[in-house]
């Protein structure tokens, strides 16, 4: 039987889905007016790393990430590194899953209770992890255009409520605020890209990696500036709000019948949280059918899902704890996307030479 | 509240029961391995949703690990 793989274009769009994730809300730092300069920092960080990603998988055309440290480090140092990246998978799909679930409560569905909308995003992300990497593939090509327009008309519409003089002074953040932000921003959601290397053994292994990811880290890049921009029209007080973008969305109006924008900004969050939270489901469930030698990932589907979302439940007592676990997230996420990265090309590098 | 989310959880487990674990067990292939991980997962987070929906508090794991990188790093 032949396998169903997707295609470079498909991969784009599902890493340009990732990265926006949940992160096409918080486009607001500590950095405040100084965000875009933030963004821009991260991506000179990332570019490094970013390479990293690519080459692990460029020297193993057609296999995930999970094949490559199996096939270099040995089955017992390869299975627990597999391992270590199945819980970071974990974390990240449970913390997207309580997002999902805050944002509903927050802005739509106050009485409701949160397990409802966690259900819901729970059935959805299963049946796309039991219908396959290629249907996601195929599910990208209809949500990204969506998302695209959403936020391009977003952006166009709050063009004439900008006030550049929320941007000044420029670069006034102090250099600590700054570099924190930018670190903030390198670690959500730019690196949390290393989870998508473990999708590369579903992707056609003509494929060029560096492709993929420069391709996607430019188009989010710009998409970021932009929204850093476009959420300089609420100024100085970006911080106050919960879900930045929505509320610097619902501000702009278009005479009196276009109004209450914001939900083109929400209806782009909820697709691209879904998207993200697949790629951490698959991730998963692959590693876990790795560790164990299943042949058939989508059988654990269920079990990832049902931790993900029970995790999700348990994790934070309110919205509060989950911004300030933010603060912890990035020195929690480093292990997982340097560290780790790079021991894993040097035993890479080392092996193919030794062949 | 508490009888509401109960009862949600038990239509999402039995659910789960019906249209995935018993097709999986009637499945003739080597299908153990998925049912030994399966099991366990399924029972463990049933239980702690139904503490969690009779209002027993829960110690969120997130509370070790911040602890664990604010002692590695020395960060407040």
């Amino acid at each position: 039987m032949q396998k169903n793989l997707i295609s470079t274009k498909q991969a784009i769009y599902i890493l340009i889905m990732f990265i926006l994730g949940n992160s096409v809300m918080y486009t607001g730092s500590k950095a405040k007016q100084d965000t875009w300069l933030a963004v821009l920092i991260a991506l000179v960080l990332f570019t490094p790393m970013m390479m990293v990603y690519a080459r692990i998988v460029s020297l193993y055309p057609g296999k995930s990430l999970y094949a490559i440290v199996i096939d270099v480090f040995g089955k017992f140092f390869g299975k627990a590194i597999i391992f270590l990246y199945v819980l970071y998978a974990i974390s990240l799909g449970s913390l997207l899953m309580r997002n999902f679930s805050e944002f509903i409560h927050v802005v739509a569905m106050s009485e409701t209770p949160k397990i409802v909308p966690l259900v819901f995003l729970f059935t959805l992300s299963v049946w796309m992890i039991k219908s396959g990497v290629e249907t996601l593939g195929r599910w990208v090509r209809v949500a990204l255009p969506v998302v695209f327009v959403s936020l391009l008309v977003t952006l166009l519409l709050s063009i004439k409520s900008l006030d550049f003089s929320n941007l000044k002074p420029v670069a006034g953040t102090e250099f600590n605020i700054l570099m924190e932000s930018a670190f903030t921003i390198f670690s959500f959601p730019f690196a949390e890209t290393v989870l998508f290397t473990t999708l590369f053994g579903s992707v056609k292994a003509k494929s060029n990696p560096y492709k993929i990811y420069i391709y996607s880290i430019v188009i989010c890049t710009l998409f970021f500036l932009a929204a850093g921009l476009r959420n300089a029209v609420i100024g100085s007080s970006l911080g106050m709000f919960y879900f930045a973008s929505y509320a610097a969305v619902s501000v702009i109006s278009l005479g009196e019948f276009f109004t209450r924008i914001e939900v083109l900004i929400g209806l782009a969050f909820l697709l691209d949280l879904f998207v993200k939270l697949c790629v951490c489901m698959f991730a998963a469930s692959m590693g876990i059918s790795k560790i164990v030698n299943i042949k058939n990932y989508k059988e654990l589907a269920i079990p990832v899902g049902l931790i993900m979302m029970t995790l999700a439940i348990i994790l934070f007592a309110n919205i509060l704890e989950m911004y300030d676990w933010l603060d912890i997230y990035k020195y929690f996420a480093l292990p997982f996307q340097v560290i780790l990265p790079l021991i894993i090309l040097a035993g890479a590098e080392i092996k193919i030479r030794l062949k | 509240m508490k009888l509401r989310y109960i009862l949600i959880c038990s239509f999402l487990y039995l659910a789960i029961l019906i249209f995935d674990i018993i097709p999986l067990m009637k499945k003739k292939r080597d299908n153990k391995k998925s049912l030994l991980i399966y099991m366990p997962v399924f029972l463990f987070t049933l239980v702690i949703n139904i503490l969690y929906g009779l209002s027993v508090k829960i110690p969120s794991p997130a509370e070790p690990v911040k602890d664990i990188v604010i002692w590695i790093l020395g960060i407040k």
